[in-house]
């Protein structure tokens, strides 16, 4: 008996369905990640960091925080989420073949040193809401390079929508303030780090997601996210630590992870941002298959206004009007970007 | 190491370029000695990733009366295109 065609649509319709779902319970699990990635600044050791000052002191916290979260994610995404799933064995599997892994590294690349990195800095020098608004533009990048890479389809809707977030862009990042900012002698040191950190999130995010679906075509999604995250750990573990320990002064540098590791609020702290900010990359990466990248970091783009409600719930935080103004066009721009489900076809990829 | 099961489906698509996909589900379950519901569900979803991605295409489809996954589920017969034969000849094939 042939299918008939309201069986079809229906079956389209609950894939959509279920690619919204994911992508919205991401941004939530995002927007909440921010409240113990603010946190993490506040605590021991972050909150009297003895070993480095001023701007050397920002930096070197913004990579032992960025690095710890790789590793603590990779651990608990690995037995929580893969374990939870039954594709522990998957995971092993995926990291194993290089031809499928080599995808998870490049996006690991992106994603944390890159990305992860840029809004620690961002967070640490100008502040969280700032931060995950300015993330919102990796939907230009995501968007523009898979257009390049995949051919994934645009309409007049995605350019207006494009425009509509450089818009946001524009406003979160307030040139005139942003020029004061900088110029401003009592400010503190190097702000301008902050600004690039923002930039170099919007970047990583967008890239990342790019690389990461060729690893997703060819395996589960709940196996790669363990196996991105284990390639983001060794990238700082074996890598960039011992790099940035010998620029800051090695045994000052592993005095500082040390503590980092020893201190109980932090490491706790950091356990639930892996349920947070971790978690939701799990929903994320289930997401880029079902309703491709540019929709799925539309759709997630709802962390940021959510991230300042959350702020401002726990810390009482209000950010700069503009930073809320800026979101609100961002988020409105990729709707308009990406609101056309009706027309979403079978495949995410032009026709070869 | 064996390929990841999603891998493996659709490499079996090169020998068998047309299947239908509770084929190419039970196919994988006999090579790999697995049975549970659980990872038929599984690669039913990774089938249906395999053509969201264009490396498999839907030709033909049926309803299901029950003795394949559910009542009333689609069941599509999926052929592999050349984007798939490509994908499996760079990554999956040594």
């Amino acid at each position: 008996m042939v299918a008939n065609a309201e069986s079809i649509a229906k079956e389209k319709k609950n894939r959509i369905k279920w690619g919204f779902f994911w992508a919205i319970m991401c941004a939530v699990l995002w927007g909440m990640g921010y409240v113990p990635l603010t946190i993490l600044w506040g605590v021991d050791p972050f909150s009297n960091f003895v070993w480095f000052e001023g701007q050397a002191g920002y930096l070197v916290s913004g990579v032992i925080i960025a690095g710890m979260q790789a590793v603590v994610f990779a651990v608990v995404l690995l037995l929580f989420w893969a374990g939870l799933t039954g594709k522990f064995v998957e995971s092993i599997k995926t990291f194993v073949h290089f031809k499928i892994s080599k995808w998870l590294l490049v996006a690991a690349l992106f994603g944390g040193p890159c990305a992860v990195f840029g809004s620690t800095i961002a967070i640490g020098y100008i502040g969280a809401g700032f931060a995950s608004a300015i993330g919102l533009l990796s939907a230009v990048v995501g968007a523009l390079v898979a257009k390049l890479l995949y051919s994934e389809r645009f309409s007049k809707k995605t350019v207006a929508g494009i425009l509509l977030l450089l818009a946001g862009g524009f406003i979160i990042l307030n040139p005139l303030d942003m020029i004061n900012n900088i110029t401003n002698p009592a400010a503190p040191d190097g702000v301008w780090l902050g600004y690039l950190g923002g930039i170099m999130s919007a970047v990583g995010w967008g890239l990342e997601g790019c690389y990461a679906v060729r690893a997703l075509d060819t395996t589960d999604a709940d196996s790669s996210l363990p196996v991105r995250y284990t390639w983001e750990a060794l990238i700082w573990v074996a890598i960039l630590f011992p790099v940035v320990a010998i620029i800051a002064g090695f045994g000052n540098f592993y005095e500082a992870l040390f503590a980092a590791l020893t201190s109980s609020s932090f490491m706790f702290w950091m356990v639930m941002a892996a349920f947070t900010l971790g978690m939701c990359y799990a929903t994320m990466y289930k997401c880029y298959p079902l309703i491709g990248v540019g929709r799925t970091l539309s759709l997630t783009a709802m962390y940021s206004p959510i991230a300042i409600i959350v702020l401002f719930v726990f810390f009482g935080v209000v950010p700069a009007y503009w930073i809320f103004v800026g979101a609100i066009v961002a988020v409105a721009g990729m709707f308009v970007m990406y609101w056309e489900s009706d027309s979403i076809s079978d495949t995410t990829r032009e026709e070869v | 190491m064996d390929l990841p099961y999603k891998s493996e489906i659709l490499k079996l698509f090169k020998e068998d370029r047309e299947m239908w996909e509770y084929d190419a589900v039970a196919k994988l379950m006999d090579k790999n000695r697995i049975s549970s519901d659980y990872w038929k569900w599984n690669a039913r979803f990774w089938l249906m990733e395999l053509s969201v991605a264009g490396f498999l295409v839907a030709v033909d489809t049926a309803e299901d009366d029950g003795a394949h996954f559910s009542k009333g589920k689609v069941l599509s017969k999926y052929k592999l295109t050349e984007r798939g034969l490509q994908t499996i000849e760079t990554m999956l094939e040594d």
